[in-house]
Protein backbone atom coordinates (compact mmCIF):
# COMPACT_ATOMS: atom_id res chain seq x y z
CA UNK A 1 0.00 0.00 0.00
CA UNK A 2 1.76 3.35 -1.11
CA UNK A 3 -0.63 5.65 0.74
CA UNK A 4 0.14 6.55 4.19
CA UNK A 5 -1.69 4.42 6.82
CA UNK A 6 -3.69 7.64 8.09
CA UNK A 7 -5.46 7.82 4.69
CA UNK A 8 -8.88 6.65 4.59
CA UNK A 9 -11.46 5.76 2.18
CA UNK A 10 -14.82 8.17 1.18
CA UNK A 11 -17.68 7.92 -0.62
CA UNK A 12 -17.75 10.48 -3.93
CA UNK A 13 -21.30 12.56 -3.51
CA UNK A 14 -20.55 14.71 -6.30
CA UNK A 15 -18.35 15.34 -9.80
CA UNK A 16 -19.63 18.34 -11.92
CA UNK A 17 -18.18 19.96 -14.93
CA UNK A 18 -16.96 23.29 -14.07
CA UNK A 19 -15.48 26.19 -17.20
CA UNK A 20 -13.86 24.43 -20.35
CA UNK A 21 -12.27 21.64 -18.40
CA UNK A 22 -12.52 21.61 -14.91
CA UNK A 23 -14.55 19.50 -12.03
CA UNK A 24 -15.75 19.70 -8.92
CA UNK A 25 -15.02 16.75 -6.43
CA UNK A 26 -17.27 15.99 -3.23
CA UNK A 27 -17.26 13.66 -0.64
CA UNK A 28 -19.07 14.23 2.64
CA UNK A 29 -16.95 15.86 5.19
CA UNK A 30 -16.30 14.39 8.41
CA UNK A 31 -12.68 16.39 9.72
CA UNK A 32 -11.28 19.72 10.23
CA UNK A 33 -9.06 21.94 8.22
CA UNK A 34 -8.20 25.26 7.85
CA UNK A 35 -9.15 26.82 4.51
CA UNK A 36 -5.95 26.97 2.44
CA UNK A 37 -4.53 23.39 3.44
CA UNK A 38 -4.89 20.53 0.57
CA UNK A 39 -5.65 16.61 1.06
CA UNK A 40 -3.71 14.13 -0.91
CA UNK A 41 -5.98 12.11 -3.12
CA UNK A 42 -6.09 8.80 -5.02
CA UNK A 43 -8.47 6.36 -6.33
CA UNK A 44 -6.65 2.94 -5.37
CA UNK A 45 -4.21 2.30 -2.01
CA UNK A 46 -1.60 1.29 -4.49
CA UNK A 47 -1.36 4.34 -6.28
CA UNK A 48 0.47 7.47 -4.49
CA UNK A 49 -2.11 10.56 -3.96
CA UNK A 50 -1.82 14.20 -5.75
CA UNK A 51 -2.17 16.93 -4.13
CA UNK A 52 -5.82 19.11 -4.15
CA UNK A 53 -6.57 22.21 -2.22
CA UNK A 54 -9.82 21.64 -0.23
CA UNK A 55 -11.89 24.54 -2.37
CA UNK A 56 -15.15 24.42 -0.40
CA UNK A 57 -15.52 26.25 3.21
CA UNK A 58 -14.46 24.52 6.15
CA UNK A 59 -18.17 24.13 7.77
CA UNK A 60 -19.50 23.22 4.21
CA UNK A 61 -21.21 19.28 4.91
CA UNK A 62 -19.06 18.23 1.66
CA UNK A 63 -15.38 18.75 0.97
CA UNK A 64 -14.67 19.32 -2.24
CA UNK A 65 -11.74 20.10 -4.70
CA UNK A 66 -11.62 21.63 -8.37
CA UNK A 67 -8.94 20.22 -10.78
CA UNK A 68 -8.52 19.78 -14.44
CA UNK A 69 -7.36 16.83 -15.87
CA UNK A 70 -3.74 16.74 -16.94
CA UNK A 71 -4.00 14.95 -20.61
CA UNK A 72 -1.04 12.60 -20.04
CA UNK A 73 -2.01 12.44 -16.12
CA UNK A 74 -1.64 8.90 -14.05
CA UNK A 75 -4.88 10.23 -11.51
CA UNK A 76 -6.42 13.73 -12.84
CA UNK A 77 -8.39 11.50 -15.92
CA UNK A 78 -9.54 9.12 -13.36
CA UNK A 79 -10.66 11.73 -10.97
CA UNK A 80 -12.41 13.35 -13.57
CA UNK A 81 -14.28 10.29 -14.47
CA UNK A 82 -16.02 9.17 -11.05
CA UNK A 83 -19.47 8.92 -10.93
CA UNK A 84 -21.18 9.46 -7.23
CA UNK A 85 -21.36 6.14 -5.18
CA UNK A 86 -17.65 5.70 -6.29
CA UNK A 87 -14.68 5.28 -3.58
CA UNK A 88 -11.71 7.87 -3.31
CA UNK A 89 -9.02 7.63 -0.58
CA UNK A 90 -7.84 10.72 0.91
CA UNK A 91 -5.12 11.98 3.17
CA UNK A 92 -5.64 14.01 6.56
CA UNK A 93 -5.04 17.67 5.34
CA UNK A 94 -1.70 19.28 5.55
CA UNK A 95 -0.23 22.59 4.98
CA UNK A 96 0.10 25.84 5.58
CA UNK A 97 -0.77 27.95 2.94
CA UNK A 98 -3.06 30.05 5.39
CA UNK A 99 -3.96 33.57 4.77
CA UNK A 100 -3.54 34.83 8.47
CA UNK A 101 -3.30 38.54 7.73
CA UNK A 102 -6.01 41.40 8.03
CA UNK A 103 -5.52 42.74 4.37
CA UNK A 104 -4.01 40.86 1.73
CA UNK A 105 -4.01 40.56 -2.11
CA UNK A 106 -4.77 36.91 -3.70
CA UNK A 107 -3.46 36.08 -7.10
CA UNK A 108 -4.25 32.86 -8.63
CA UNK A 109 -4.59 30.96 -12.27
CA UNK A 110 -6.48 28.17 -12.73
CA UNK A 111 -7.70 25.79 -10.54
CA UNK A 112 -5.65 27.96 -8.35
CA UNK A 113 -8.20 29.96 -7.11
CA UNK A 114 -9.56 26.99 -5.12
CA UNK A 115 -7.65 27.57 -1.70
CA UNK A 116 -8.89 30.86 -1.85
CA UNK A 117 -12.86 30.13 -2.46
CA UNK A 118 -12.19 27.96 0.18
CA UNK A 119 -10.56 30.60 2.83
CA UNK A 120 -13.70 32.94 1.31
CA UNK A 121 -16.41 30.27 1.62
CA UNK A 122 -14.91 29.52 5.29
CA UNK A 123 -15.72 33.77 5.60
CA UNK A 124 -12.11 34.82 5.35
CA UNK A 125 -13.02 36.93 2.28
CA UNK A 126 -13.32 40.73 4.01
CA UNK A 127 -12.03 43.12 1.77
CA UNK A 128 -8.92 41.11 0.69
CA UNK A 129 -8.41 41.56 -3.25
CA UNK A 130 -8.78 38.76 -5.93
CA UNK A 131 -6.54 39.00 -9.26
CA UNK A 132 -7.64 35.97 -11.27
CA UNK A 133 -6.25 34.61 -14.41
CA UNK A 134 -7.23 32.09 -17.02
CA UNK A 135 -6.71 31.82 -21.31
CA UNK A 136 -10.89 31.44 -21.43
CA UNK A 137 -13.93 33.79 -19.38
CA UNK A 138 -15.01 30.13 -19.47
CA UNK A 139 -12.32 28.97 -16.61
CA UNK A 140 -12.64 31.92 -14.50
CA UNK A 141 -13.67 29.53 -11.66
CA UNK A 142 -16.83 31.10 -10.04
CA UNK A 143 -16.03 34.22 -11.27
CA UNK A 144 -19.99 35.22 -10.48
CA UNK A 145 -19.62 34.52 -6.76
CA UNK A 146 -16.29 36.59 -6.46
CA UNK A 147 -18.22 39.31 -8.32
CA UNK A 148 -20.97 39.45 -5.64
CA UNK A 149 -18.49 38.29 -2.80
CA UNK A 150 -15.79 41.22 -3.76
CA UNK A 151 -16.83 43.52 -6.16
CA UNK A 152 -14.99 45.97 -7.20
CA UNK A 153 -12.06 43.70 -5.46
CA UNK A 154 -12.29 41.33 -8.10
CA UNK A 155 -10.20 41.35 -10.90
CA UNK A 156 -10.86 39.28 -13.22
CA UNK A 157 -7.93 38.82 -16.10
CA UNK A 158 -8.29 36.72 -19.69
CA UNK A 159 -5.19 36.37 -22.19
CA UNK A 160 -7.57 34.94 -25.08
CA UNK A 161 -11.45 36.79 -24.62
CA UNK A 162 -12.34 40.08 -24.27
CA UNK A 163 -14.54 41.77 -21.87
CA UNK A 164 -12.44 41.97 -18.66
CA UNK A 165 -8.95 42.66 -17.98
CA UNK A 166 -7.19 41.86 -21.08
CA UNK A 167 -3.74 39.93 -20.46
CA UNK A 168 -1.99 37.80 -17.82
CA UNK A 169 -1.90 38.52 -13.90
CA UNK A 170 1.08 39.43 -14.09
CA UNK A 171 0.08 42.46 -16.27
CA UNK A 172 -2.44 43.50 -14.13
CA UNK A 173 0.04 43.35 -10.78
CA UNK A 174 2.81 45.69 -13.15
CA UNK A 175 -0.33 47.65 -13.93
CA UNK A 176 -0.93 48.99 -9.89
CA UNK A 177 1.04 50.79 -7.55
CA UNK A 178 0.95 49.15 -4.46
CA UNK A 179 1.46 49.97 -0.59
CA UNK A 180 4.92 48.41 -0.11
CA UNK A 181 2.99 46.81 3.31
CA UNK A 182 0.86 44.90 1.07
CA UNK A 183 1.03 41.27 1.44
CA UNK A 184 0.41 39.27 -1.63
CA UNK A 185 -0.82 35.08 -1.39
CA UNK A 186 -0.03 33.56 -4.81
CA UNK A 187 -1.23 30.29 -6.48
CA UNK A 188 -0.87 27.87 -9.26
CA UNK A 189 1.73 27.02 -11.63
CA UNK A 190 5.13 27.62 -10.73
CA UNK A 191 5.46 29.77 -13.85
CA UNK A 192 2.73 32.31 -12.71
CA UNK A 193 3.90 32.10 -9.42
CA UNK A 194 7.94 32.98 -10.06
CA UNK A 195 6.78 35.55 -12.34
CA UNK A 196 4.16 37.31 -10.22
CA UNK A 197 6.86 37.21 -7.98
CA UNK A 198 10.02 38.50 -9.59
CA UNK A 199 7.62 41.26 -10.50
CA UNK A 200 6.69 41.85 -7.17
CA UNK A 201 10.09 41.91 -5.91
CA UNK A 202 10.84 44.14 -8.88
CA UNK A 203 8.07 47.00 -7.45
CA UNK A 204 9.94 46.48 -4.15
CA UNK A 205 7.53 44.01 -1.92
CA UNK A 206 9.62 42.56 0.48
CA UNK A 207 9.60 39.17 -0.36
CA UNK A 208 8.60 38.28 3.14
CA UNK A 209 5.48 39.45 2.40
CA UNK A 210 4.61 37.00 -0.57
CA UNK A 211 3.64 33.82 0.51
CA UNK A 212 3.09 30.98 -2.96
CA UNK A 213 0.95 27.95 -3.04
CA UNK A 214 2.84 26.17 -6.04
CA UNK A 215 0.98 23.19 -7.84
CA UNK A 216 4.28 21.21 -8.41
CA UNK B 1 10.16 2.82 -32.68
CA UNK B 2 13.41 0.75 -31.55
CA UNK B 3 14.03 0.75 -27.92
CA UNK B 4 17.31 2.57 -25.95
CA UNK B 5 18.84 -0.22 -24.05
CA UNK B 6 21.09 1.97 -22.68
CA UNK B 7 19.19 3.11 -19.28
CA UNK B 8 17.77 0.09 -18.76
CA UNK B 9 18.19 -1.98 -15.65
CA UNK B 10 19.72 -5.83 -15.81
CA UNK B 11 16.06 -6.85 -14.56
CA UNK B 12 14.57 -4.57 -17.78
CA UNK B 13 17.00 -6.05 -19.66
CA UNK B 14 17.02 -9.45 -18.62
CA UNK B 15 12.70 -8.97 -19.77
CA UNK B 16 13.83 -7.25 -22.63
CA UNK B 17 15.88 -10.30 -24.06
CA UNK B 18 12.79 -12.76 -22.80
CA UNK B 19 10.79 -10.48 -25.11
CA UNK B 20 12.66 -11.01 -27.89
CA UNK B 21 12.46 -15.14 -27.86
CA UNK B 22 16.13 -15.43 -26.30
CA UNK B 23 17.77 -16.56 -23.00
CA UNK B 24 17.52 -14.54 -20.05
CA UNK B 25 21.13 -14.56 -20.10
CA UNK B 26 21.13 -12.07 -22.96
CA UNK B 27 20.10 -9.59 -20.65
CA UNK B 28 23.29 -10.36 -18.53
CA UNK B 29 25.36 -9.67 -21.31
CA UNK B 30 23.98 -6.91 -22.88
CA UNK B 31 24.72 -5.07 -18.89
CA UNK B 32 28.24 -6.17 -19.42
CA UNK B 33 28.44 -4.53 -22.86
CA UNK B 34 26.54 -1.30 -22.36
CA UNK B 35 27.76 -0.33 -18.42
CA UNK B 36 30.96 -2.34 -18.27
CA UNK B 37 32.24 -1.64 -21.11
CA UNK B 38 30.19 1.24 -22.74
CA UNK B 39 29.54 -0.01 -25.86
CA UNK B 40 27.65 2.02 -28.28
CA UNK B 41 26.81 -0.37 -30.94
CA UNK B 42 26.11 -3.59 -31.25
CA UNK B 43 28.63 -4.65 -33.87
CA UNK B 44 31.52 -4.79 -30.85
CA UNK B 45 29.36 -7.38 -28.89
CA UNK B 46 31.99 -9.83 -29.75
CA UNK B 47 30.26 -12.95 -27.42
CA UNK B 48 26.60 -12.61 -29.19
CA UNK B 49 25.87 -14.60 -32.21
CA UNK B 50 25.54 -12.83 -35.35
CA UNK B 51 22.13 -13.34 -35.59
CA UNK B 52 21.69 -12.11 -31.88
CA UNK B 53 23.09 -8.92 -33.19
CA UNK B 54 21.38 -8.45 -36.23
CA UNK B 55 18.02 -8.40 -34.00
CA UNK B 56 19.77 -5.92 -31.94
CA UNK B 57 20.39 -3.53 -34.61
CA UNK B 58 16.85 -3.67 -36.02
CA UNK B 59 14.90 -4.07 -33.23
CA UNK B 60 17.05 -1.66 -31.15
CA UNK B 61 19.28 1.56 -30.29
CA UNK B 62 22.57 2.37 -27.68
CA UNK B 63 21.34 6.33 -27.82
CA UNK B 64 23.83 8.07 -26.07
CA UNK B 65 23.88 12.18 -26.58
CA UNK B 66 27.39 14.02 -26.39
CA UNK B 67 27.56 17.37 -24.91
CA UNK B 68 27.21 20.34 -27.49
CA UNK B 69 29.12 22.69 -25.32
CA UNK B 70 31.67 22.90 -22.72
CA UNK B 71 32.17 26.05 -20.32
CA UNK B 72 35.53 25.93 -18.19
CA UNK B 73 35.81 28.03 -15.18
CA UNK B 74 39.19 29.52 -13.46
CA UNK B 75 38.99 26.97 -10.97
CA UNK B 76 39.14 23.72 -13.10
CA UNK B 77 34.66 23.41 -12.73
CA UNK B 78 33.45 22.30 -16.36
CA UNK B 79 29.90 22.88 -17.25
CA UNK B 80 28.38 20.95 -19.58
CA UNK B 81 25.09 21.56 -21.89
CA UNK B 82 23.20 18.28 -23.27
CA UNK B 83 20.01 18.35 -25.44
CA UNK B 84 17.25 16.28 -24.53
CA UNK B 85 14.26 16.16 -27.34
CA UNK B 86 14.56 20.07 -27.90
CA UNK B 87 15.39 21.44 -24.80
CA UNK B 88 18.50 21.45 -22.68
CA UNK B 89 19.94 20.25 -19.74
CA UNK B 90 23.39 21.66 -17.77
CA UNK B 91 25.87 19.05 -15.70
CA UNK B 92 28.60 20.64 -13.59
CA UNK B 93 32.12 18.92 -13.19
CA UNK B 94 33.69 19.40 -10.45
CA UNK B 95 37.28 18.81 -9.91
CA UNK B 96 39.05 19.01 -6.49
CA UNK B 97 42.32 17.38 -4.86
CA UNK B 98 41.11 14.32 -3.52
CA UNK B 99 37.50 13.99 -5.43
CA UNK B 100 36.11 14.54 -8.62
CA UNK B 101 32.27 15.49 -8.72
CA UNK B 102 29.52 15.41 -11.02
CA UNK B 103 26.38 17.14 -10.74
CA UNK B 104 23.56 15.78 -12.49
CA UNK B 105 20.16 17.61 -13.46
CA UNK B 106 17.11 15.33 -13.47
CA UNK B 107 14.53 17.40 -14.63
CA UNK B 108 14.66 20.20 -17.32
CA UNK B 109 13.26 23.12 -15.52
CA UNK B 110 11.62 22.55 -11.92
CA UNK B 111 8.30 23.51 -10.53
CA UNK B 112 9.64 24.22 -6.80
CA UNK B 113 9.90 27.54 -7.81
CA UNK B 114 12.36 28.30 -4.64
CA UNK B 115 13.28 32.02 -4.95
CA UNK B 116 17.30 31.68 -4.79
CA UNK B 117 17.30 29.56 -7.75
CA UNK B 118 18.22 29.96 -11.51
CA UNK B 119 16.60 26.61 -12.44
CA UNK B 120 13.35 27.36 -10.29
CA UNK B 121 12.77 31.03 -12.28
CA UNK B 122 12.96 28.70 -15.63
CA UNK B 123 9.71 27.28 -15.05
CA UNK B 124 9.26 23.08 -15.37
CA UNK B 125 9.61 21.86 -19.47
CA UNK B 126 10.40 17.43 -18.37
CA UNK B 127 11.35 14.56 -16.44
CA UNK B 128 14.32 13.05 -17.69
CA UNK B 129 14.34 9.41 -17.89
CA UNK B 130 16.90 7.18 -16.41
CA UNK B 131 18.94 7.30 -19.84
CA UNK B 132 19.04 10.88 -19.94
CA UNK B 133 20.27 11.58 -16.48
CA UNK B 134 23.36 9.02 -17.12
CA UNK B 135 24.01 9.92 -20.14
CA UNK B 136 25.57 13.47 -18.22
CA UNK B 137 27.49 10.37 -16.36
CA UNK B 138 28.69 8.46 -19.19
CA UNK B 139 29.77 11.38 -21.97
CA UNK B 140 31.72 13.49 -20.47
CA UNK B 141 35.62 12.75 -20.59
CA UNK B 142 35.84 12.94 -17.33
CA UNK B 143 33.81 9.80 -16.80
CA UNK B 144 36.93 7.32 -15.44
CA UNK B 145 38.33 9.94 -13.26
CA UNK B 146 34.79 10.56 -11.74
CA UNK B 147 34.59 9.41 -7.80
CA UNK B 148 31.36 11.36 -6.79
CA UNK B 149 27.83 11.71 -8.17
CA UNK B 150 25.45 14.21 -6.74
CA UNK B 151 21.99 14.56 -8.14
CA UNK B 152 21.98 18.46 -7.14
CA UNK B 153 21.69 19.86 -10.80
CA UNK B 154 18.73 21.11 -12.65
CA UNK B 155 15.37 20.09 -10.85
CA UNK B 156 13.52 18.02 -7.64
CA UNK B 157 14.40 14.21 -7.76
CA UNK B 158 11.80 13.38 -5.70
CA UNK B 159 9.43 14.98 -8.20
CA UNK B 160 11.03 12.32 -10.78
CA UNK B 161 11.80 9.51 -8.26
CA UNK B 162 10.83 6.66 -10.67
CA UNK B 163 13.72 7.58 -13.34
CA UNK B 164 15.69 8.86 -10.78
CA UNK B 165 15.78 5.15 -9.07
CA UNK B 166 16.46 3.51 -12.25
CA UNK B 167 19.27 5.51 -12.71
CA UNK B 168 20.93 4.91 -9.36
CA UNK B 169 20.00 1.21 -9.34
CA UNK B 170 22.45 1.56 -12.93
CA UNK B 171 25.16 3.62 -11.32
CA UNK B 172 25.77 1.70 -8.37
CA UNK B 173 25.10 -1.74 -9.43
CA UNK B 174 27.86 -4.47 -9.97
CA UNK B 175 26.43 -4.53 -13.47
CA UNK B 176 26.02 -1.62 -13.95
CA UNK B 177 28.56 1.70 -13.27
CA UNK B 178 29.57 0.17 -10.37
CA UNK B 179 30.00 3.34 -8.19
CA UNK B 180 29.86 3.42 -4.17
CA UNK B 181 26.31 3.95 -2.63
CA UNK B 182 28.96 6.19 -0.40
CA UNK B 183 30.11 8.21 -2.89
CA UNK B 184 26.14 9.20 -4.53
CA UNK B 185 23.98 11.83 -2.72
CA UNK B 186 20.88 12.63 -4.05
CA UNK B 187 19.49 16.22 -2.89
CA UNK B 188 15.79 17.25 -2.27
CA UNK B 189 13.37 19.98 -0.91
CA UNK B 190 11.77 17.04 1.01
CA UNK B 191 8.39 15.99 -0.64
CA UNK B 192 6.92 13.27 0.85
CA UNK B 193 5.91 10.27 0.83
CA UNK B 194 8.05 10.41 -2.55
CA UNK B 195 11.06 10.56 0.51
CA UNK B 196 9.81 7.10 1.85
CA UNK B 197 9.88 5.29 -1.25
CA UNK B 198 13.08 6.90 -2.12
CA UNK B 199 14.53 5.63 1.27
CA UNK B 200 13.04 2.06 1.01
CA UNK B 201 14.24 1.80 -2.33
CA UNK B 202 17.76 3.00 -2.43
CA UNK B 203 20.60 3.46 0.06
CA UNK B 204 22.74 6.40 -1.33
CA UNK B 205 23.25 9.28 0.45
CA UNK B 206 20.47 11.99 1.29
CA UNK B 207 20.81 15.63 1.55
CA UNK B 208 17.59 17.84 2.67
CA UNK B 209 17.83 21.67 1.28
CA UNK B 210 16.63 23.15 4.35
CA UNK B 211 18.08 27.19 4.39
CA UNK B 212 16.02 28.09 6.83
CA UNK B 213 15.27 26.70 10.03
CA UNK B 214 11.92 29.00 10.74
CA UNK B 215 8.55 28.10 8.99
CA UNK B 216 7.86 30.73 7.50
CA UNK B 217 11.15 32.26 6.76
CA UNK B 218 11.73 29.22 5.32
CA UNK B 219 8.12 29.04 3.25
CA UNK B 220 9.33 32.67 1.59
CA UNK B 221 12.02 31.19 0.59
CA UNK B 222 10.99 27.57 -0.68
CA UNK B 223 7.32 27.40 -1.58
CA UNK B 224 7.58 23.89 -0.73
CA UNK B 225 7.49 24.42 2.83
CA UNK B 226 3.84 25.41 2.84
CA UNK B 227 2.97 21.55 1.73
CA UNK B 228 5.36 19.44 3.50
CA UNK B 229 6.50 21.16 6.39
CA UNK B 230 10.34 20.92 7.54
CA UNK B 231 9.35 18.85 10.89
CA UNK B 232 7.61 16.45 9.23
CA UNK B 233 10.09 15.78 7.08
CA UNK B 234 12.73 16.28 10.14
CA UNK B 235 10.63 13.71 11.73
CA UNK B 236 10.49 11.47 9.27
CA UNK B 237 14.08 11.24 9.26
CA UNK B 238 14.87 10.90 12.67
CA UNK B 239 13.02 7.79 12.29
CA UNK B 240 14.43 5.98 9.57
CA UNK B 241 18.10 6.62 11.40
CA UNK B 242 16.98 4.34 13.98
CA UNK B 243 17.28 1.62 11.37
CA UNK B 244 19.00 3.14 8.70
CA UNK B 245 22.81 4.28 8.61
CA UNK B 246 22.88 6.38 5.12
CA UNK B 247 24.49 9.52 5.81
CA UNK B 248 22.10 12.73 5.78
CA UNK B 249 23.25 16.17 5.12
CA UNK B 250 21.26 19.26 5.95
CA UNK B 251 22.03 22.10 2.94
CA UNK B 252 22.06 25.39 4.03
CA UNK B 253 22.56 28.63 1.70
CA UNK B 254 23.69 31.57 3.53
CA UNK B 255 21.80 34.64 2.79
CA UNK B 256 23.26 38.30 4.50
CA UNK B 257 20.79 39.16 7.50
CA UNK B 258 18.23 36.93 5.97
CA UNK B 259 19.27 32.90 7.90
CA UNK B 260 22.46 33.50 9.01
CA UNK B 261 22.03 35.52 12.07
CA UNK B 262 22.93 33.93 16.03
CA UNK B 263 18.90 33.42 16.49
CA UNK B 264 18.94 31.18 13.18
CA UNK B 265 21.68 28.84 14.39
CA UNK B 266 19.90 28.75 17.82
CA UNK B 267 16.36 27.68 15.98
CA UNK B 268 18.66 25.17 13.43
CA UNK B 269 20.45 23.58 16.20
CA UNK B 270 16.90 22.85 18.21
CA UNK B 271 15.50 21.93 14.82
CA UNK B 272 17.94 19.26 14.10
CA UNK B 273 18.22 17.56 17.67
CA UNK B 274 17.65 14.01 18.04
CA UNK B 275 19.49 13.93 13.72
CA UNK B 276 22.54 12.21 13.13
CA UNK B 277 24.02 14.73 10.32
CA UNK B 278 25.97 17.31 9.10
CA UNK B 279 25.15 20.89 8.26
CA UNK B 280 26.91 22.60 4.93
CA UNK B 281 26.78 25.94 4.85
CA UNK B 282 27.23 27.10 1.18
CA UNK B 283 27.55 30.48 -0.42
CA UNK B 284 25.18 32.15 -2.55
CA UNK B 285 25.64 33.81 -6.23
CA UNK B 286 23.43 36.39 -6.68
CA UNK B 287 20.79 35.58 -9.44
CA UNK B 288 19.89 38.68 -11.55
CA UNK B 289 16.92 40.41 -9.62
CA UNK B 290 17.47 38.61 -6.52
CA UNK B 291 16.30 40.52 -3.41
CA UNK B 292 18.99 38.19 -1.19
CA UNK B 293 22.46 38.55 -1.10
CA UNK B 294 25.32 36.05 0.17
CA UNK B 295 26.41 36.35 3.49
CA UNK B 296 30.08 37.52 4.20
CA UNK B 297 32.38 34.85 5.17
CA UNK B 298 32.74 36.01 9.02
CA UNK B 299 29.06 35.20 9.34
CA UNK B 300 29.46 32.00 7.72
CA UNK B 301 32.38 31.15 10.02
CA UNK B 302 30.36 32.21 12.93
CA UNK B 303 27.56 29.80 12.37
CA UNK B 304 29.91 27.07 11.54
CA UNK B 305 31.26 27.49 15.41
CA UNK B 306 27.89 27.62 16.91
CA UNK B 307 26.76 24.36 15.38
CA UNK B 308 30.00 22.64 15.95
CA UNK B 309 29.85 24.06 19.85
CA UNK B 310 26.60 22.42 19.44
CA UNK B 311 28.08 18.88 18.89
CA UNK B 312 26.82 19.52 14.75
CA UNK B 313 29.30 18.94 12.47
CA UNK B 314 29.30 22.00 9.85
CA UNK B 315 31.19 22.64 6.36
CA UNK B 316 31.44 25.27 4.33
CA UNK B 317 31.08 24.45 1.12
CA UNK B 318 33.59 26.24 -1.29
CA UNK B 319 32.44 28.19 -4.59
CA UNK B 320 32.98 26.51 -7.66
CA UNK B 321 32.54 27.59 -11.00
CA UNK B 322 30.84 31.16 -10.13
CA UNK B 323 31.88 32.85 -13.14
CA UNK B 324 30.60 29.99 -16.26
CA UNK B 325 27.47 29.76 -14.14
CA UNK B 326 28.16 26.17 -12.65
CA UNK B 327 27.92 27.17 -8.91
CA UNK B 328 25.27 25.82 -6.70
CA UNK B 329 21.72 27.45 -8.05
CA UNK B 330 23.00 28.58 -10.88
CA UNK B 331 22.28 26.10 -13.42
CA UNK B 332 19.39 27.43 -15.87
CA UNK B 333 18.79 27.05 -19.77
CA UNK B 334 15.99 29.41 -20.08
CA UNK B 335 17.00 31.80 -22.92
CA UNK B 336 17.73 27.70 -24.60
CA UNK B 337 14.11 26.99 -23.72
CA UNK B 338 11.50 29.19 -23.82
CA UNK B 339 11.49 32.34 -25.62
CA UNK B 340 12.06 35.39 -23.75
CA UNK B 341 9.07 37.63 -22.40
CA UNK B 342 9.15 41.20 -24.23
C1 LIG C 1 0.22 21.73 -3.13
C2 LIG C 1 -0.49 21.30 -4.39
C3 LIG C 1 -1.82 21.58 -4.57
C4 LIG C 1 -2.46 21.22 -5.75
N1 LIG C 1 -3.78 21.54 -5.90
C5 LIG C 1 -4.38 21.28 -7.07
C6 LIG C 1 -5.76 21.68 -7.26
O1 LIG C 1 -6.41 22.22 -6.35
N2 LIG C 1 -6.33 21.43 -8.47
C7 LIG C 1 -5.62 20.83 -9.49
O2 LIG C 1 -6.18 20.65 -10.58
N3 LIG C 1 -4.34 20.42 -9.31
C8 LIG C 1 -3.72 20.62 -8.13
N4 LIG C 1 -2.41 20.20 -7.96
C9 LIG C 1 -1.77 19.38 -9.02
C10 LIG C 1 -2.15 17.90 -8.76
O3 LIG C 1 -1.56 17.47 -7.54
C11 LIG C 1 -1.62 16.93 -9.85
O4 LIG C 1 -0.28 17.18 -10.09
C12 LIG C 1 -2.38 17.05 -11.16
O5 LIG C 1 -3.77 16.81 -10.96
C13 LIG C 1 -1.84 16.03 -12.17
O6 LIG C 1 -1.92 14.75 -11.62
P1 LIG C 1 -1.85 13.47 -12.58
O7 LIG C 1 -1.70 12.25 -11.72
O8 LIG C 1 -3.01 13.46 -13.49
O9 LIG C 1 -0.57 13.73 -13.43
P2 LIG C 1 0.87 13.02 -13.29
O10 LIG C 1 0.76 11.62 -13.75
O11 LIG C 1 1.35 13.22 -11.90
O12 LIG C 1 1.70 13.89 -14.30
C14 LIG C 1 1.44 13.75 -15.68
C15 LIG C 1 2.44 14.42 -16.54
O13 LIG C 1 2.21 15.80 -16.49
C16 LIG C 1 3.41 16.45 -16.15
N5 LIG C 1 3.07 17.54 -15.28
C17 LIG C 1 2.55 17.45 -14.05
N6 LIG C 1 2.42 18.68 -13.54
C18 LIG C 1 2.88 19.53 -14.47
C19 LIG C 1 3.04 20.93 -14.52
N7 LIG C 1 2.71 21.70 -13.51
N8 LIG C 1 3.54 21.48 -15.66
C20 LIG C 1 3.88 20.72 -16.70
N9 LIG C 1 3.76 19.39 -16.70
C21 LIG C 1 3.28 18.81 -15.60
C22 LIG C 1 4.24 15.44 -15.40
O14 LIG C 1 5.62 15.70 -15.48
C23 LIG C 1 3.87 14.18 -16.11
O15 LIG C 1 4.65 13.98 -17.24
C24 LIG C 1 -1.75 20.54 -6.77
C25 LIG C 1 -0.41 20.21 -6.57
C26 LIG C 1 0.23 20.58 -5.40
C27 LIG C 1 1.66 20.23 -5.18
S1 LIG D 1 16.68 24.76 -5.62
FE1 LIG D 1 16.29 22.73 -6.48
S2 LIG D 1 14.13 22.36 -5.94
FE2 LIG D 1 14.45 24.57 -5.70
S3 LIG D 1 13.84 25.46 -7.68
FE3 LIG D 1 16.07 25.07 -7.77
S4 LIG D 1 16.26 23.07 -8.71
FE4 LIG D 1 14.16 23.25 -8.01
Amino acid sequence: MKVPASTKSVMVCQNLPRGKRGRWLSWERDFDFLPGQIVGVTDDPNRPPRWYSLASGNKDSWASILFTPVDSGELSPILSRLVPGDRIWITPPQGSFLDKKKQAVWVATGTGVAPFLAMARSGFAGTRVLVQGARYLEDLYFREEWQKRLGKNYIACCTREQGVFDGRVTRYLESQKWPMDTHFFLCGSSEMVVDARDLLISQGIPFSQIVAEVYF
Amino acid sequence: MSTNLFGLTLGQLRAFAVDLGRPTYLGNQLAQWIYKRRATSFEVMSDLAVPVRKQLQELCSLERQEPTRVDESRDGTKKYLFPVNGKFIETAYIPETDRKTLCVSSQVGCKMGCLFCMTGKQGFQANLTSAQILNQVVSIAEFSQLTNVVYMGMGEPLDNLDAVLLSLEILTADWGLGFSQQKITVSSVGLLPALEDFFNRSKVRFALSLHSPFDEERASLMPVQNVHAMDDVLDFIRNRQESDVRRVSIEYICFAGVNDTPRHTKELVRRLHGLKTRVNLIHFHPIPGTPLQGSDSSAMERMQRELSAKGIAATIRRSRGEDIWAACGLLSTKALTVPLKT
